[in-house]
């Protein structure tokens, strides 16, 4: 009954401890080794970091002592040209990081990108797109089936600034399982002419992209647009129609408001609440109407934007005023009186 | 006369025999049961932070920062006799690196000078906001606005417990996801940032997300490192560390990536306000109301077929206060205790049922042995040895047998969670401090973790009674409103 017995318990028992014993171990000379490396790093950085200065600043001259030996002085390198790129915005410096790292440290991260370890490949992918490196031909070469979603997504970078014409087609096969963020990034990385180009091919996106791109544009509040977004207010999807007004709304230009009327009376109260807000980029004596009857709207949320956006305007006190004391809604004089007591907000 | 006590004592031998035998059965089967299951979420905990180990971490949360990326949050504070540490809370809070926040801090009818001192310190004005009323609560009696951070609102209400300030701040909220936090927890900067990572990844499929609780007692603490914080002298505190640490790890990862999830600490976590609307927010009459939601959440995923999960982020981003008397601890724990109960009794049908997927078959089955009737098998277990011992004969060979069966689940895991942290994290501690927790870890089974089975135990106990007294104990509970 009993099938275990001590003797091998205890055996049991000891094997784990001999395992956590050499696992301790193999971390206790990880750290002293790390504890090393740290140090390299910082003599490096301590030696260098005033030179690199005086090479970003146009002071002096390109110097071989610049040039990275071991991996960690490399990593030194990173530290201080990732803290450029973040905090300074001169082009100059930012090509002559390009070309170092073009020259010197490519190869150094041709090894990363080909190592077994994903979160090494992760790592090289991402300075690769940090520091433009050129290496896509290297990296084609061990193309493998089965990327990651994360390596697929820094690949998509990389080809964005390396091989630009092949982006559109890459985006479209790589970027299965793609978050919306993911998406976003991407849109962001591209210059304007791509941005456009994917116009034409938006539908090829599942949808995730599609609300991402529409997103993005409104986000660029870029007028070329507006062409492009109110043509999606004619699709079958909900999502679109609504993101797209939202990105309409972003850009803050409204042409036709004939186009949009339909939505102010939308059987989807998220339309009509976009609508709310949409209205807020016409003056007020254009909307008035509009406005008014989203005030009395059905929905709370419609109502509480209709207020909101007429408090806004500079003319919309007098009216909320008026409203109130003319309007038999209790629901729409809350509203309105909400926005009046806070006067305007 | 000897004579018969003699005979009697011999009648009653083989049924001695028999339960001696009966409870060591199941006693041994329990903890087969449990070093197993541990030790699959070891493996799988292992498996997951060597995939991340290399990992480069430094600018991953800068690429967060930007708000066409990020979805706002409403972070609700509820504040009850708050008045040492609210001002605190709030400017910490006021200091989070994330987009688009606002902050609620709901005054839940406090008695001391908690909404005096916000109200001076922020230079908070009343204003008159229409809300809607999307849960049931207590009346809300005011509501403020800051001039001078005008994304900070006080709401005063009627008291009616932490649970019941929750729904209310969700009322006034008016952001898609809210962040609910302790008074006295600590945030890291980044701490929204990767809390709501999993969500934004996810393309909101993911709904709920709990952070990694670390302790870190004493004023002094600035957000380093579990070594770190383990250098306090109070024992109860390191015991305490030592505990967070292997349950985050055994549990928390492996469950995280099965969508096990079935508690997310209230110290920090996100959530998604449609979806907790849509389960009736948080339940005022229970004792445990994060689990309780959490629980409820994943009801309404199984029931409805919806592809959402609840996830744990496993970067540490929020420190708490460790109680540091017993007194405090015991109160803590069997409360803890209570409300696990609570909530696995309210809906206990789950239980082996199919249709919740494996919250019914896996998880549900799973907190019932090892977590809920977990401190009676154990303590059970520590009286067997005890008694075995003096039995002697062959009772000595199961009373070894349990005792390296208890050192094993206790001490080994423990020690190997200790050393998996070191090596995660990357930050090689002092070898000095890591070598001090494991001893510390190794005395578990003899002090810590009897007391804190004993006050699980106490937990179950209250429960029982508690149901008898249903009516009584509501009221009284929600009277003293949120206790610490």
């Amino acid at each position: 009954m009993i099938f275990v017995t001590v003797e091998l318990l205890i055996e049991i028992i000891l094997l784990l401890v001999l395992v956590l014993m050499c696992f301790g171990l193999y971390v206790a000379i990880n750290g002293i080794r790390e504890n090393y490396w740290i140090k390299e790093k910082k003599a490096y950085l301590d030696a260098e970091e005033v030179n690199w200065y005086l090479y970003f600043s146009g002071s002096s001259d390109f110097s071989k002592s610049l040039i990275p030996k071991t991996t960690k002085e490399i990593q030194g390198v990173e530290e201080i040209f990732i803290s450029y790129l973040k905090n300074v915005s001169d082009p100059g410096v930012r090509e002559k990081i390009i070309k170092f790292s073009n020259e010197y440290l490519r190869d150094h991260y041709l090894k990363l990108i080909h190592s077994k370890k994903w979160s090494i490949r992760i790592n090289g992918l991402k300075r690769i797109v940090d520091f433009e490196i050129e290496c896509l031909s290297a990296y084609r070469k061990l193309d493998r089936k089965s990327n990651s979603k994360e390596e697929n997504f820094q690949l998509l970078k990389i080809i964005g600034f390396s091989r630009r014409e092949q982006f559109i087609e890459e985006l479209i096969n790589r970027s299965t399982g793609f978050s919306e963020y993911e998406y976003k990034k991407l849109f962001v990385s591209i210059d304007e002419e791509l941005l456009g180009r994917i116009i034409s091919v938006v539908e090829n996106l599942p949808s995730t992209g599609q609300y991402a791109f529409i997103d993005i544009l409104g986000h660029t509040r870029d007028m070329k647009y507006l062409k492009f977004l109110e043509s999606q207010l004619t699709s079958e999807y909900q999502e679109i129609r609504i993101r797209s007004l939202k990105a309409i709304d972003a850009i803050g230009i409204v042409v036709e408001l004939e186009n949009y009327i339909n939505f102010i009376t939308s059987p989807f109260w998220e339309e009509r609440l976009m609508m709310a807000k949409l209205l807020g980029n016409l003056p007020l004596n254009e909307t008035v109407s509009h406005l008014g009857a989203l005030l009395e709207d059905e929905s709370w949320w419609v109502r509480s934007q209709a207020a909101k956006t007429i408090g806004k305007d500079k003319d919309g006190i007098e009216f909320l005023k008026e409203f109130s004391k003319t309007t038999d809604d209790k629901y729409a004089m809350e509203m309105a009186n909400e926005i009046l007591l806070n006067g305007g907000n | 006369m000897r004579f018969y006590l003699m005979e009697v004592i011999s009648m009653f031998l083989p049924i001695l025999e028999f339960i001696m035998l009966f409870f060591g059965k199941i006693i041994f089967f329990y903890m087969l049961v449990v070093i197993l299951s541990y030790s699959i979420m070891l493996i799988f905990a292992s498996i997951e932070l060597r995939k991340n180990y290399k990992l480069n971490r430094t600018e991953i949360e800068e690429d967060y920062i930007d708000v066409i990326y990020t979805k706002p949050v409403s972070i609700i504070v509820p504040a009850y006799n708050e008045e040492v540490g609210v001002v605190e809370s709030i400017h910490s809070l006021l200091s989070l690196r994330y987009p688009q926040v606002e902050i609620i801090v709901v005054n839940d009818g406090s008695t001391d000078l908690t909404q005096e001192k916000v109200i001076e310190q922020f230079k908070m004005k009343k204003i008159d906001k229409v809300f809607r009323e999307q849960l049931p609560t207590k009346k809300v009696l005011s509501i403020f606005r800051s001039e001078i951070h005008p994304n900070l609102l006080l709401v005063e209400k009627e008291n009616g417990g932490k649970a019941d300030a929750l729904n209310t701040g969700i009322n006034i909220a008016q952001y898609p996801y809210f962040c609910s936090i302790d008074g006295d927890s600590l945030l890291q900067e980044q701490a929204l940032l990767h809390v709501m990572k999993p969500v934004i990844l996810s393309n909101e499929e993911v709904i709920a997300t709990g952070g990694n609780i670390r302790i870190a007692n004493g004023l002094n603490v600035h957000l380093g490192s579990v070594f770190e914080s383990s250098n306090s002298s109070n024992l109860l505190v390191v015991m305490q560390i030592v505990e967070y640490l292997r349950a985050f790890l055994l549990g928390r990862i492996a469950l995280s990536k099965l969508n096990l999830v079935l508690i997310i600490s209230g110290a920090f976590s996100v959530f998604s306000k449609k979806w907790v609307i849509a389960v009736g927010g948080y339940s005022t009459h229970t004792i445990g109301e994060d689990m309780e939601l959490v629980v409820k959440l994943q009801r309404l995923i199984k029931e409805k077929k919806l592809k959402k999960r609840i996830e744990f982020v496993s970067d540490p981003v929020c420190w708490t206060e460790a109680p540091q008397s017993l007194e405090i601890l015991r109160k803590q724990r069997r409360r803890w205790h209570q409300g696990l109960i609570e909530s696995l009794w309210k809906h206990k049908k789950i239980t082996f049922n199919p249709k919740y997927g494996s919250i019914g078959t896996v998880a549900f089955p799973y907190f019932w042995l090892v977590e809920c009737l977990g401190p009676l098998i154990e303590l059970g277990g520590y009286a067997y040895v005890i008694i075995c011992f003096f039995l002697g004969d062959i009772y000595l060979e199961f009373a070894i047998i349990l005792s390296l069966l208890f050192i094993l689940y206790g001490s080994v895991l423990s020690v190997a969670s200790i050393i998996l942290e070191a090596w995660s994290t990357n930050t090689y501690p002092k070898k000095k401090v890591v070598i001090r927790l494991i001893f510390m870890a190794l005395t578990e089974i003899f002090w810590y973790k009897p007391l804190t089975l004993f006050w699980r135990l106490e937990g179950i106990i209250h429960f029982l009674r508690g149901r008898s007294e249903w009516g009584n104990m509501s009221r009284v509970g929600m009277s003293k409103g949120p206790s610490k």
